[in-house]
């Protein structure tokens, strides 16, 4: 009787240090994504950047033409 | 019997608790290392942009832009959660969206400023025909130069506008991620 509950301790034991494992590396991956998808939208405003420092230049060009 | 039984459970307890103790600064040691390489890719990219920004707001001579300068790029960051870097990322992107901003609003000015010398340009074709300074061949080409500009400056704006569209989208991306961190 009492190796049953000894090993139904330990057994409950085990199993609640595994999960609470787990939700910590579900925690760091929502992490993970957050800062990747951070990643991409500082890529998406560098490319607005050069998109408009290329605009930019064509109206400084465009007024040169006609002056 | 039982003596050994029980001996044998703490032991087996001891050595659970140990391992878990190991794996686990073996994992934190580990993430540690990725953030700090993260923490560096991410300060490199954040110090090229603020040189790029410089660099721009030089040639522009733009006195208001350079108030953007006061990022939180270089703070030290040794032992951040992995909540802290997120914010810490969050913040560097907002940044960098300010400095887009205005770039955009600076390229507008610059749309603004090249529609009025068109409209000059304009004017002052008009009067070189009435006082006959110029050719009519002349006058045609003159013509002709300042409706492309003219076209060619509205083609712009309209770019400009689905450049500030984009920027806006990206915002609204990155408020949604903020919620989820902050």
């Amino acid at each position: 009787m009492k190796k049953l509950v000894i090993l139904s301790l330990l057994s409950i034991f085990m199993v609640s240090l595994s999960c609470r494992d787990s939700e910590k590396t579900k925690e760091e991956q929502e992490h993970e994504r957050t800062i990747q998808k951070i990643d991409s939208l500082e890529n998406e405003i560098d490319e607005i950047n050069q998109r408009v420092d290329q605009i930019s230049d064509d109206v400084e060009e465009t007024v040169e033409d006609i002056n | 019997m039982k003596k050994i039984v029980t001996m044998s459970i703490v032991a087996s307890f001891l050595m659970l608790g140990l391992n878990q103790g190991l794996a686990q600064s073996n994992n934190q040691e580990k993430k540690e290392e990725v953030r700090e390489k993260q923490m560096d890719k991410a300060d490199k990219k954040a110090d090229k942009a603020v040189d790029k920004a410089q660099k721009q707001r030089d040639k522009n001579k733009d006195k208001a832009s350079k108030e953007n300068q006061g990022n939180a790029y270089g703070k030290d960051k040794g032992d951040m959660t992995g909540r802290e870097f997120g914010q810490h990322r969050a913040e560097m992107a907002r940044n960098k969206l300010e400095e887009s901003r205005a770039r955009i609003n600076e390229t507008e000015e610059r749309i603004s400023r090249s529609r009025l010398q068109i409209n000059t340009a304009r004017e002052a074709l008009e009067e070189s025909r009435k006082e006959r300074k110029m050719t009519d061949e002349e006058i045609k080409e003159r013509e002709q130069r300042i409706l492309e500009a003219d076209q060619r400056v509205r083609e712009l704006e309209t770019a400009l506008n689905s450049s500030r569209e984009r920027l806006q989208r990206t915002e609204r991306e990155l408020m949604k991620l903020n919620i989820d961190i902050e």
